[in-house]
């Protein structure tokens, strides 16, 4: 994990932004680009997990992709449809920084005593926004009181900026219903996933983490998208994994 | 607004294709499906709710709407149209295998078109434009009514003149298709529950709200059962409204491995079968690895 906030970027971070750069203009799969973005923010950023939630146009924030499939982390980020900073910088358009959460159980006591039980001491949230409208956000828990640099922070809005045009990738966003079509995509891609996974733990009897991991693995050795490959798994054409 | 249904395209495609499993699983499945046909039937609930979204003042300029189900990501029979050009509008689609409606089953995304003139897709769907000429529409928006991987059917809304959705249509929609997929999957659940304003907190829970751990749940209870995604929803729906729990609350008990269909069985899972159960909501979480 590199947490050097100076001049001195390592050549590793450079080539990783270049093959995320360039899935935005090679086509791929909105939800390969999320889970390849939140695994990065661990390997640059001084994050534990990292978590890409996105406004479901039902009233609710959903996960697109989360550094681990492990439940009760996914309900780390749901429950801040109730509060926590992801509610708070989606709702506002600004980031909410939060390095330290026990200064914070007043403003969200639910969210603080749910993040305690799973080590977190720090979190920060970044606005996912193209023009005037925020379609989500960027969720980075930390396990010490360290917190982010200022540079750090600026990393993360380049990745919340990066999920954004992953998401919606049409250059040429003119109307709402682009942008409705491509969050609906985006999220029923992740269902799937979600459904495979729990077919995958239920086959094997393992936990959602590693049957994630299992899934993620598959697709990277057959080099397609993680979201045909879920889509496999549901099908019942792929029963080994 | 007239209905226009008959009740063989209604029974088209049943909502339980496969009807799986053994013991009380197919006892229970098969009162469903009996249920479906001659009590609370889906055409009847896609019906009432098709006509109170043409009424609706947010939605005036629209001139039609239809439903049709879908099986593996092609139309399988229309089952409401809310006026005849509503139906042939879904029929030309199904003859053709191009247009909006097509596009929306194959990418499992609402495709939406507020002006046929001035759309890029336009040009790919060969014949359509003109197909639909004589309907004299000018805007199509199609949303897939589905569960995850499971496509049910399509709802397909039309108007005369372009018409651009506001933001808070386009959320009614969405929220409308999730509404007709447990009209198709579930009716007997929305016939059963509470009415009024009380059916409003029901269809909630149903509804559930997008939660990770339920689709998690619906995958484990779609092997238990060896059957499909749709009979898992049903199967952890019908169970949820049985014992008056919130759906997310019965999928953290199955992916805590506190409950388990397996064949059929409701029975309390085995915590001590799988690492998983750190998993659980309800987990001891001493190896919880994020």
């Amino acid at each position: 994990m590199s947490t050097s906030d100076n001049a001195e970027v390592d050549t590793g971070f450079f080539a990783r932004l270049v093959t995320l750069a360039d899935s935005l203009v090679t086509g791929f799969d909105p939800v390969d680009l999320a889970d390849n973005l939140v695994l990065s923010c661990l390997d640059f950023l001084p994050v534990v997990s990292a978590g890409i939630m996105l406004d479901d146009q039902r009233g609710h924030l959903r996960v697109l992709a989360s550094s681990s499939e492990e439940t009760r982390l996914l309900e780390l980020f749901e429950l801040q449809n109730n509060e926590g900073p992801c509610l708070e910088a989606f709702a506002s358009g600004s980031g909410v920084l939060a390095p330290d959460l026990a200064r914070e159980s007043t403003r969200w006591p639910l969210f603080t005593a749910e993040a305690a039980g799973l080590s977190i001491l720090g979190a920060y949230a970044i606005p996912m926004q193209l023009k005037d409208r925020t379609i989500g956000a960027l969720n980075l828990f930390c396990d010490n009181l360290d917190g982010l640099t200022e540079a750090q922070v600026q990393l993360s809005r380049v990745m919340a900026t990066m999920a954004t045009l992953g998401i919606l990738n049409h250059w040429t966003i003119r109307r709402q219903e682009v942008m409705a079509e491509q969050l609906q995509f985006a999220l029923n891609s992740r269902v799937v996933i979600e459904q495979a996974t729990g077919m995958i733990a239920e086959r094997s009897g393992g936990s959602m983490a590693t049957a994630f991991d299992r899934l993620r693995s598959a697709a990277r050795a057959s080099r397609r998208p993680l979201t045909d490959v879920a889509t496999d798994v549901t099908r019942g054409r792929l029963k080994d994994l | 607004m007239t209905v226009d249904l008959t009740p063989d395209e209604a029974l088209i495609a049943s909502p339980f294709p496969q009807v799986v499993a053994s013991g009380t699983m197919r006892g229970w499945l098969v009162d469903s499906v009996d249920a479906t046909r001659d009590g609370p039937r889906s055409e009847k609930l896609v019906a009432a709710i098709c006509s109170a979204v043409v009424s609706t003042p947010r939605y005036a300029k629209i001139a039609g709407v239809a439903v049709s189900r879908s099986w593996q990501g092609q139309y399988a029979g229309v089952l409401f149209a809310s006026s005849p050009p509503a139906r042939e509008l879904d029929s030309l689609q199904e003859t053709l295998g191009l247009g909006p409606g097509p596009s929306a089953l194959r990418e499992g995304a609402p495709v939406l078109v507020p002006d046929l003139d001035d759309d890029p897709r336009a040009r790919s769907w060969v014949g359509f434009v003109e197909a639909v000429a004589p309907l004299g529409l000018s805007s199509v928006y199609a949303l897939p009514i589905q569960v995850g991987a499971s496509s049910l059917g399509l709802l397909t809304m039309h108007s005369q003149a372009t018409f651009a959705m506001n933001d808070e249509a386009l959320r009614d929609a969405v929220q409308l298709s999730d509404v007709l997929a447990i009209a198709l999957l579930s009716p007997q659940l929305i016939d059963q529950s509470a009415g009024g304003s009380a059916r409003d907190s029901e269809l909630n829970k149903l509804l559930d709200g997008g939660h990770a751990v339920t689709h998690q749940a619906i995958g484990m209870v779609s092997v238990q059962l060896g059957g499909s995604v749709d009979d898992a929803l049903a199967m952890l729906r019908a169970h949820a409204f049985a014992t008056g729990a919130a759906l997310v609350e019965v999928a953290r008990l199955v992916v805590a491995r506190e409950l388990s269909f397996q064949d059929g069985e409701i029975g309390p899972g085995d915590p001590a079968s799988g690492a998983g159960h750190a998993d659980g909501a309800k987990g001891d979480d001493d190896d919880v690895d994020i």
